[in-house]
């Protein structure tokens, strides 16, 4: 879950390759495309924040980060 | 025309209101309510600062002439934001652990408290940042034009003034709550609020004219995609290096502008709260991108030919009537352009302040850290200067540039300008190789390319540099073309400017750090950087010898208030198990107090007046040993040596200062017996003397008779008085004594030990009476007697040419007050200080009189009433501090 | 004209009692209260006996005694100790410093003057 960027940052690449191809992509499948991919980035970074959430209390270890004793 | 009334009405109403949240902000969390105002919400809205009128305004037109390139200015924040455990978390941890104050307090720190590095970084910043402000304000006169109907925007004598009362309101509101207290964290809480509010108005204003346009104008989604479609922009036509260049750059900029690292790391309350806006912050830039496209469809359809596509959010709404909506967008994108420009503001005050100022003013007062007086005055008012320069900058720089260039254009120079920190930051981060050298080289290197490919050209061809110089190089050099670098054409000049600033940066600054040997400071703050996860603990770098500590406290008076450091050096020393003010200086409790230090005015400069003060050899050999030890085993067994041996060495001076003592009090016992005949015996010799010569010799005068007679009463008198004191004190300390419990104030106690000491004639007393409204249930009589002592002690001894006593109330520890009395003499020195509450013990050898049990008594009257006497170091003259329990205290006064 | 003595002792009372019994008795008396400058003004004044406190602000007694028994010219000074202390470590230091006689406070008049008198005598 931490290669999330990486994700993004592939499937955002992606539009470039449109280029190469012959017809022109249309801009609303562009638009279309781009927000898609924002939307399940968004998403997965907000399951991943919860679960880092729920396993730093199960742990017991304090969600706040005020001591050096927190370890990830 | 009564439009635009009702906008300045309703723009004044705003600021109104902003200022009241600010302040409501501000008390809250002076009434310690500072949970719900440091929620994660309210973090994550302020991060919204990175969009600033820039996004609001600009986008649209930046969509209109380019089609979706916009859009990388926020996908790079998203990626930094999805990605946070890898280097935010990071930076936040670094930041917090070493009360990091700004970015360039991060580099200079990073790279052993260097203050070079730190001016460098802060000369670029203000550099980088002083169009973006230009930006804002002509953004925000821009809009103000649009909606008095003039076309002719650059023409409008307005909009001058519009832009300087703008420019005035934002420095009086950043002043206001940027400065109002020398935080030790450099958090403001009411300018968070403010900027939390600013971010929920634009992204609702955005969003309503976006659900306007498309729903309102368009007829839904699927005939907005048709329209968008059909539109000049309906194609995807992207250069890839562009798409990626501007990507990365976007990323690179929001760890490094200085307000973004203001409002995520330094304004940051908890870690945690990065979990939170790592998809809500995001979420937010996607909202805010949304309808970017749409509105500048709309508008590149609906408006006439030329129309400025960088207000279609303004104007497109005013076209079709709807005034309100106009309004609530305008006051959307005044929201963006503010929140930019207090934001900046403070961060760069901070760094002004700290990495220039300071230094200047250590350089200047040499040895002056010493010197009494309050620092916290200077590095107030040198921040509020700062602030105004800062923002007159940015009205200066629109002012000449005109106002003209698209806003876009400059917003990007300013981003590359600023990313030129990355390399010098991640390395920091992530690299224990990278050196100071290094760094400031990668950063001259990656900042001089910057300029001139990047900045000077930015000024238009002919402007700076001449066409010829673009054509064929300076001085014919083609080399050095501004467009075209070794040679290398046919890039897009901004993708050409970021690789070639950012890769040169890079790799200078990599070849010199492997080149270069770090100092041992640098190697130790390294490792704290780099392995911030590991050891949060500090480097022991300071050793320092006990006189120091009472300098020590004298500088922390200045800085933090002399509450907060005197319960911060009370603290330290009963962690040592030390009583007083005064803890030994290990190097624990030093760089405790330079981390302390730091919050307020920037680690390079804490770690320089911490320096003057306990000496030059700032880190040892074994410190060195520390850092060569790679391995973490190998680290915690030498610290763990290190602690062991540090200990002994304390233990051992600890006891060999106990056993000081106890030799000095056998002394004084044995000369206790010596005192006290001598005390008995003077007034016997007079009086013995003189009742012979009454006795013996005829034909005295009968004035002489009474006057020896008087001498004889007299000596009486001061032989029983020291009876009393003695007998007096040897109940106190067999505790066979009744105390006479009653009920008062302590300004009845003060009053009446005044007037017995003979009230303010031999020595003016100042006095803050409406401190003193305080009930006690204690014994009055002894609390008083206590106080005459003082009193009458500071009569006798002070000895300034003007001498002057304060006795000043505050609260104390656990409920409790304390009484100070402080005066402008020369005061107890250190080696006296701890025998002056023991008995016969004279400070001065001038005998004033008292036979030295005064202030015993003293001691053992606070004892039994369940309080203490303390001598109270570093005030700059004689203090005795006077603590009551809070038990003493009764509500009614 | 009687002999002259120099009283260097800091407590006014004892000094203004010692000055009248010897006035009294015929002698020259001259008066000093700091144990710094008390040798100069002993140099100045050429006393023929010196009583001297053995507590004074600045200098010890003892002090300026070692001071007068160092020069030749004072070598022989009569010197008549006066103390608060009446410890016999103090007797013993006097002694040994070289103080003609000794006397501890409080004293009687008589005394003093006798003190004096045979040490001008001798």
């Amino acid at each position: 879950m931490r290669l999330l960027p990486l994700l993004g940052v592939g499937l955002w690449a992606v539009p470039l390759l449109w280029n190469a191809r012959a017809r022109e992509t249309p801009m609303s499948h562009a638009v279309l495309y781009v927000f898609g991919v924002w939307l399940l980035l968004v998403v997965a970074a907000g399951i991943m924040a919860v679960m880092i959430g729920r396993r730093n209390s199960d742990t017991g270890e304090p969600g706040e980060a005020d001591g050096p004793a927190m370890r990830f | 025309m009564a439009t635009l009334n009702v906008l300045v009405a309703v723009c004044l109403a705003y600021v109104a209101l902003l200022f009241g949240v600010a302040f409501m902000a501000e008390r809250a969390a002076l009434r310690g309510r500072v949970k719900w105002l440091r929620s994660p919400v309210v973090y994550t809205l302020s991060l919204s600062i990175y969009c600033t009128a820039w996004t609001f305004y600009g986008a649209v037109g930046y969509a209109a002439r380019s089609g979706l390139e916009y859009l990388t200015i926020y996908i790079g924040p998203t990626l930094i934001m999805v990605g946070w455990w890898w280097v935010l978390r990071k930076m936040v941890r670094v930041g917090r652990a070493q009360r990091v104050t700004s970015i360039a307090d991060l580099i200079s720190s990073r790279y052993g408290k260097s203050t070079i590095l730190a001016i460098l970084v802060t000369t670029m910043a203000v550099a980088g940042t002083t169009p973006y402000i230009a930006l804002q304000l002509q953004s925000v006169t821009l809009s103000f034009a649009a909606f008095a109907g003039t076309t002719e925007i650059a023409g409008v004598g307005n909009s001058r003034w519009t832009a300087l009362w703008v420019a005035v309101g934002l420095t009086l509101f950043t002043i206001l709550f940027g400065t109002r207290n020398l935080d030790a964290n450099e958090r403001h809480h009411g300018v968070v609020m403010a900027i939390a509010l600013e971010a929920v108005v634009k992204l609702f204003a955005l969003l309503a004219v976006g659900v306007f346009v498309v729903w309102g104008m368009s007829g839904g989604v699927g005939a907005m995609l048709e329209q968008i479609d059909a539109s000049d922009i309906g194609s995807w036509q992207m250069q890839g290096g562009r798409w990626a260049g501007l990507i990365f750059l976007s990323a690179a900029a929001f760890l490094t502008l200085p307000r973004m690292f203001q409002v995520l790391v330094v304004e940051n309350e908890n870690e945690d709260h990065l979990r939170l806006a790592s998809w809500a912050f995001p979420t937010y830039l996607m909202l805010m991108s949304l309808f970017v496209v749409p509105i500048a469809v709309v508008g590149l359809a609906r408006l006439p030919q030329g129309a400025n596509p960088d207000l279609f959010v303004l104007t497109v709404p005013l076209s079709q009537g709807q005034t309100g909506l106009a309004m609530l967008s305008f006051l959307g994108g005044f929201s963006s352009a503010t929140s930019m420009v207090i934001v900046a503001a403070i961060a760069l005050s901070t760094m002004v302040s700290n990495h220039i100022v300071m230094p200047i003013w250590l350089r200047v007062a040499y040895g002056g850290a010493k010197m009494s007086g309050d620092v916290r005055n200077l590095v107030l008012f040198s921040r509020r200067v700062a602030i105004a320069v800062v923002v007159l900058m940015g009205y200066i720089y629109y002012r000449f540039s005109g106002g003209g260039a698209a806003l876009a254009a400059i917003g990007l120079v300013s981003f590359a300008g600023v990313a030129q920190f990355l390399p010098a930051m991640l390395g920091g981060l992530f690299w224990r190789g990278a050196t100071r050298t290094g760094a400031i080289m990668g950063l001259i290197t990656g900042f001089a390319v910057w300029t001139w490919s990047m900045l000077l050209p930015s000024f238009g061809t002919g402007e700076i540099l001449s066409p010829q110089v673009f054509e064929a190089g300076p001085w014919g050099l083609g080399w050095l073309r501004p467009h075209a670098l070794f040679g290398i054409d046919g890039l897009d000049p901004l993708v050409h400017a970021i690789l070639w600033s950012m890769s040169l940066n890079t790799l200078v600054f990599v070849a010199v750090s492997l080149g270069s040997f770090p100092s041992p400071l640098e190697r130790l703050q390294g490792a704290q950087f780099v392995d911030v996860f590991l050891h949060s603990a500090r480097p022991q770098s300071w050793s320092g010898g006990v006189a120091q500590s009472e300098d020590l406290l004298i500088m922390a008076q200045r800085i933090l208030g002399p509450i907060e450091a005197q319960a911060l050096f009370r603290r330290a020393a009963s962690k040592q198990g030390l009583v007083g003010y005064l803890p030994e200086p290990v190097p624990d409790f030093l760089n405790e107090l330079e981390r302390e230090l730091s919050g307020s005015v920037g680690a390079a400069t804490a770690h320089a007046m911490v320096g003057q003060i306990v000496g030059g050899a700032s880190v040892s050999v074994k410190d060195l040993m520390a850092v060569a030890d790679e391995t973490a085993q190998m680290m915690e067994y030498s610290s763990q040596l290190e602690i062991k041996s540090e200990e002994l060495t304390r233990t051992a001076r600890q006891l060999r200062e106990a056993n000081e003592k106890l030799t000095a009090l056998s002394v004084q016992k044995d000369a206790f017996l010596s005192q006290i005949s001598h005390e008995l015996r003077t007034p016997m010799t007079s009086i013995r003397a003189f009742s012979e010569i009454l006795r013996d010799t005829d034909g005295l005068r009968s004035a002489e008779k009474a006057k020896y007679a008087s001498i004889i009463h007299d000596e009486a008198v001061r032989l029983t008085r020291l009876l009393d004191d003695l007998l007096d004190l040897s109940v106190l300390e067999s505790g066979q004594v009744n105390m006479n419990m009653r009920r008062g104030t302590l300004k009845d106690i003060l009053d009446h030990a005044m007037a017995a000491a003979g009230g303010g004639k031999a020595l003016p007393v100042q006095r803050n009476r409406e401190n003193e409204h305080i009930g006690l249930w204690t014994d009055l009589d002894r609390l008083a007697q206590v106080f005459i002592n003082l009193i009458a002690n500071a009569q006798k001894y002070c000895d300034a040419s003007q001498p002057e006593l304060r006795i000043l109330v505050k609260p104390g520890q656990a409920g409790g007050i304390d009484v100070d009395f402080v005066d402008n003499g020369s005061g107890i020195p250190h080696d006296r200080q701890e025998m002056v509450f023991e008995k016969f013990a004279r400070v001065s050898d001038q005998g004033a009189g008292g036979a030295g049990l005064g202030l015993a008594i003293c001691r053992e009257i606070m004892v039994r009433l369940g309080g203490r006497i303390t001598y109270l170091p570093g005030q700059g003259g004689g203090a005795f501090r006077v603590s009551l329990p809070g038990e003493a205290l009764t509500t009614s006064a | 004209m009687g002999k002259s003595v120099l009283l260097i002792e800091d407590e006014p009372n004892i000094i203004e009692a010692i000055s009248f019994i010897l006035l009294r008795d015929g002698w020259e008396v001259n008066t000093h209260a700091n144990g710094q400058t008390a040798l100069a003004r002993i140099a100045e004044k050429k006393p023929d006996v010196v009583i001297l406190d053995v507590m004074l602000p600045g200098a010890s007694g003892y002090d300026i005694l070692r001071g007068l028994r160092a020069e030749p010219e004072t070598h022989d000074l009569p010197v008549l100790m006066l103390t608060a202390r009446g410890q016999n470590k103090d007797r013993d230091m006097a002694e040994k410093m070289g103080a003609s006689q000794f006397m501890t406070k409080p004293f009687s008049n008589a005394d003093v003057l006798e003190a004096v008198r045979s040490l001008v005598g001798s």
